[in-house]
């Protein structure tokens, strides 16, 4: 990992060239010469993600039978990811016959946890050449409730939503296998994210895109405490220019709710921000907890993977805000 | 050669404001000195101190050095040589004008780099096609064979430019080949009908035209990679350029830094500077003469004796014996020995390479080790900031001497290749393994050497620390120990009657008083231990926790059992950790009489040759790393636990030369 001086120092990196010479000798080194070799900062993405996939799999082999098969389940985020922007992809250049060009070479397209043939769903001609590219994976149910015209008038919102909903059903079967400890260890860092993003997904499709309460009990995703709360249905009821988050969380999280009483923040956008921002400390702070605690734990790996992912995060904003030329402070906040 | 840590002395002075920038520079062209606070000698003058007046802001220049790094990092170059750190003709740096030439450097590198983006990008589509035509995945694109009645080439070649594509026509053939993607047809497609193709329905010419395809996309690549490389001398020739000044913005920013780094070191009265540090001992009365050059005299400067400090707060400094370069990076890596005691590295030279060539006594595979040794140190030297290999630079170091003792003990033991094409100079190794060895030595002869080996070894550690004890005047540890002269001759009573033990054919230990009494009275001698610790410490003034006469008989009991665990299982397992020396060097040989069995097997010829030369690859790869790592264990946890606390302090003076964290003195 990286230490705080190091971070520092990375801030301070005016160009990439910088940036990647003050990470030698860090695990980022490869970076370095990608850069050197293409002059691509996509590629430097494409280079993160299959640098994470390949951490990933990596701690499966260690693992071995449930906590193998957990690890590999949590690697689905991954791949849903993928999926996603493959899918996207496919729908720029199929229904919306705009020209993807390049684009495909940035994504990952080897396997990552399921026989996927990444080729075959870009090319596809019709959605239903993608059911069947994924006829063998935990997606083909979900994909399969979809037809190419509905997506043509409806977006892919609904799809995108509706399979990271099946990456946290297929990862919670896994979980529920687990050991006492582990299982409930992760049970409650699923169950506090599940509530945290239903929140977010709360203010920003109810209130900022103003969905109604029908379509946005579909999003939420499951295991969450909010959505039995008496709160949620009456979030739901209200119109949506009505509709208060501060009252939302009031008795789940009732600092979240001072949080956004005072700050004074009115707008969606800004109170999403503030939504993300708590989901990140409550997590960073479980996650600290976890690393303190019993170290023979599947918390342990779940820290890892929250830590890594982080740390990732932050070389790839610096990447990002460096190429676009954001200014030094904004970097700053972005990344701590 | 000095086997102890360099003697250090405590300067301190005191020169006039004036002379300060004068002294700050002769004290960086010595690079000798450690600086401490003054505040932290005379705590209790530290009010009556102000920090550095004008605050140099050393980061500003590191920040822009390192971007100036990074330029010739990009042009392949090396930072300039310390040896063009000149503090005499030292000079103001304009950081505005300075930071310009770095941007203006950096820009052109930038707007180079947007060139490369788009090769990435082209070689991106050049890479789906191949793939596509090459697994002859015709389902992902179309090939159009056939001839344009409108429009020229250009013309269509134009129109696909956002497209992934291949156009060509073939030498012999009047139609053109006109490779796309199909997921691009919706775009494609109306293009081809503005231009009036016409498709020539010929399907034979399709196979052709893939093979003529995959040869084009290949030929792309190759180009891309080509004008890739142009680009790389581009960017490399921009930095070039202005080679002269940033190489000149580089020193006076190094020079900056370090002239910083002093300056944070000094505190100030109304019209003085002061400043303390460490030097060694050596190099004293030339600082001295440095410090009152620079202030014309006008100076007071102290000096205290190392003796009249805390060991622990003293720097330490090891002799640099060139030779020994290797071996000192072992010890490095373990830790810093305490001030005053004895440097390892020379001992873990003699141990590390003796216990390597043990476990790989063989010639011929000493000269590879020796030959891949020097080969890495050619590479390095070419290539100075050149990538980092499997071999870096110091394993290349010192796998000449590891090559060097295997050849060596290959010779003592007659091992070339595996074979014994020589006579030995001591006894066949080969032959005591595979029990066929002239003076009946077997594989027991050879742990029992191992034996004694370690034997050796645990001994010498147990000197070392005896040794650094009296230096450090500490005697109760020197007695009473478990590496003491208790320990010490307890171990050597184990050896002398497990060596009885063994003569008598394992039935008897010595007989008579002399083993009881050797046992009994140091054991009945460390039960005095607790005791007498609290009577010293006592003696000495320093605070101990009240106890009843009961409990520290207690205590005493205690201590002594876990003493006697310590020292009884601690020397027997320590001893016998040596046996994997013989355990090593006897697997190398079976490997090798294996392949050599298997070469015979295969009829010799070609392919025992090739299973020989194979067989001494994996053993050169494989045995190679095992010994070498075998020993560092032996060295880190057998011997070194005997004598090297590792509680020293680094020495670290501000100086022109570039140390990574640990100075060592050099002897010219």
């Amino acid at each position: 990992m990286l230490q705080p001086s190091q971070i520092e120092q990375l801030m301070r990196c005016q160009t990439l060239e910088e940036l990647f010479y003050a990470l030698r000798s860090t695990t980022y080194e490869p970076l370095l010469e990608i850069y050197n070799e293409s002059g691509d900062v996509q590629r430097l993405e494409a280079y993160l993600l299959h640098r994470n996939v390949q951490l990933h799999l990596d701690v499966a082999k260690y693992m071995k039978d449930l906590h193998e098969e957990a690890v590999l389940a949590l690697t689905r985020k991954l791949e849903v990811e993928n999926l996603k922007s493959v899918i996207r992809l496919w729908f720029s250049n199929t229904v919306k016959h705009q020209n993807i060009d390049y684009r495909f070479g940035y994504l990952f397209q080897d396997r990552i946890v399921a026989d996927i043939d990444w080729t075959k769903i870009v090319n596809a001609e019709r959605f239903e050449h993608i059911i069947d590219a994924l006829s063998h994976t935990p997606y083909a149910k979900t994909v399969s409730t979809f037809t190419m015209e509905q997506l043509a008038v409806e977006g892919l919102f609904a799809l995108e939503t509706a399979l990271d909903r099946t990456w946290i059903h297929e990862l919670r079967i896994v979980v529920s296998h687990l050991p006492k400890i582990d299982r409930e260890l992760t049970e409650a860092v699923l169950d506090r994210d599940a509530d945290l993003k239903n929140i977010i997904n709360l203010v920003r499709f109810g209130w900022m895109y103003q969905l109604p309460g029908n379509e946005l009990r579909m999003l939420m995703l499951e295991g969450s405490d909010v959505v039995g709360t008496k709160e949620f249905e009456a979030y739901l009821a209200t119109k949506p220019a009505q509709r208060s988050v501060e009252k939302l969380v009031a008795k789940l999280f009732p600092s979240l709710s001072r949080q956004l009483r005072e700050s004074g923040k009115t707008t969606p956008e800004e109170q999403t921000s503030m939504v993300e921002h708590y989901l990140f400390v409550v997590r960073k702070r479980a996650f600290h907890a976890m690393l303190q605690g019993d170290p023979f734990t599947f918390g342990t790996i779940l820290s890892y993977f929250f830590l890594e992912e982080r740390q990732d995060a932050m070389i790839r904003t610096l990447i990002n805000g460096i190429h676009y030329g954001w200014d030094s402070t904004n970097i700053r906040e972005f990344v701590l | 050669m000095n086997v102890f840590t360099v003697p250090m002395k405590l300067l301190t002075a005191v020169v006039l404001d004036e002379a300060t920038e004068q002294v700050k520079r002769a004290l960086l062209k010595l690079g000798v000195l450690d600086f401490i606070q003054v505040s932290h000698l005379a705590p209790e003058q530290a009010s009556r101190f102000a920090s550095a007046r004008e605050q140099e802001e050393p980061e500003r220049y590191t920040n822009l050095r390192a971007r100036v790094e990074t330029l010739f990092m990009q042009a392949s170059l090396v930072a300039p040589s310390t040896e063009k750190l000149n503090p005499d003709t030292m000079q103001q740096i304009d950081m505005g004008r300075s930071k310009q030439l770095v941007d203006s450097v950096a820009n052109k590198v930038t707007a180079i780099r947007e060139q490369q983006k788009q090769l990435s990008q082209n070689r991106i589509r050049v890479e789906e096609l191949l793939r596509y035509v090459k697994n002859r995945q015709n389902t992902y694109v179309d090939i159009r064979i056939g001839i344009l009645e409108k429009g020229s080439v250009e013309q269509l070649r134009s129109r696909l430019a956002n497209q992934a594509y291949v156009l060509l026509q073939p030498a012999d053939w009047n139609d053109l080949v006109l490779l796309t993607l199909k997921r691009d047809r919706q775009q494609v497609a109306p293009l081809m009908q503005s231009l009036n193709w016409i498709e020539n329905p010929d399907g034979m010419k399709q196979s052709a035209a893939m093979l003529l395809l995959e040869d084009e996309l290949e030929k792309q690549l190759r180009q891309i990679d080509a004008t890739n490389a142009e680009i790389k001398v581009k960017i490399s020739e921009k930095v070039h350029e202005e080679r002269d000044k940033l190489e000149q913005l580089w020193c006076e920013l190094r020079l900056h830094e370090l002239m910083g780094e002093i300056t944070e070191n000094f505190s100030h009265t109304r019209n003085t500077t002061i400043f303390s540090g460490w030097v060694p001992l050596a190099s004293a009365k030339e600082l001295e003469e440095a410090i009152r050059d620079a202030s014309n005299q006008a100076c007071v400067i102290e000096w205290i004796d190392a003796r009249e400090m805390p060991r622990e707060e003293i720097p330490v400094a090891v002799e640099d014996v060139p030779l020994l370069r290797p071996f000192q990076k072992l010890v490095d890596n373990y830790s810093v020995p305490e001030y005053g005691t004895i440097n390892p590295t020379p001992f873990v030279a003699i141990s590390y390479l003796t216990m390597f060539a043990l476990m790989f006594a063989d010639a011929g595979q000493g000269l590879v080790l020796l030959l891949l040794g020097l080969l890495g140190i050619r590479y390095y030297r070419k290539n100075p900031q050149g990538r980092k290999k499997l071999i870096s630079a110091d394993l290349s170091r010192l796998l000449v001497y590891l090559g060097g003792a295997s050849i060596l003990s290959g010779i003592i033991f007659g091992s070339y290749f595996g074979f014994s094409w020589l006579p030995p100079l001591w006894f066949d190794y080969h032959g005591a393994v595979i029990g066929h060895e002239g003076a009946n030595r077997d594989v027991y002869s050879i742990l029992g050497i191992t034996i004694w080996f370690g034997i050796i070894v645990i001994g010498t550690g147990l000197l070392l620390n005896w040794t650094n004890l009296i230096r450090k005047r500490d005697y109760f540890h020197l007695l009473l120990d478990k590496n003491g002269i208790i320990g010490g001759w307890l171990f050597g009573c184990g050896v002398w009657a497990a060596f009885a033990f063994v003569a008598s054919g394992y039935k008897q230990l010595p007989e008579g008083l002399f083993l009881p009494l050797a046992f009994g009275i140091p054991l009945l001698i460390l039960l005095t231990k607790v005791p007498l610790h609290r009577y010293l410490a006592k003696k000495h003034g320093h605070v101990i926790e009240e106890k009843g006469l009961g409990s520290i008989m207690l205590d005493s009991v205690l201590e002594w059992i876990v003493d006697v665990l310590e020292i009884f299982s601690g020397f027997l397992a320590n001893t016998l950790s040596f046996m994997r020396v013989a355990g090593l060097g006897i697997a190398h040989v079976s490997l090798m009489s294996a392949f050599a069995q298997m070469a015979d097997l295969a009829g010799g010829k070609v392919a025992g040759i090739l299973i020989i030369v194979l067989g001494n690859v994996m053993v050169i790869a494989l045995e190679g790393l095992s010994a070498g790592i075998q020993a560092l264990r032996l060295n880190y946890y057998e011997f070194f636990t005997k004598y090297f606390t590792g509680r020293g302090l680094l020495y670290n003076p501000v100086s022109l030369r570039s140390h990574a964290g640990r100075q060592v003195l050099n002897r010219s």
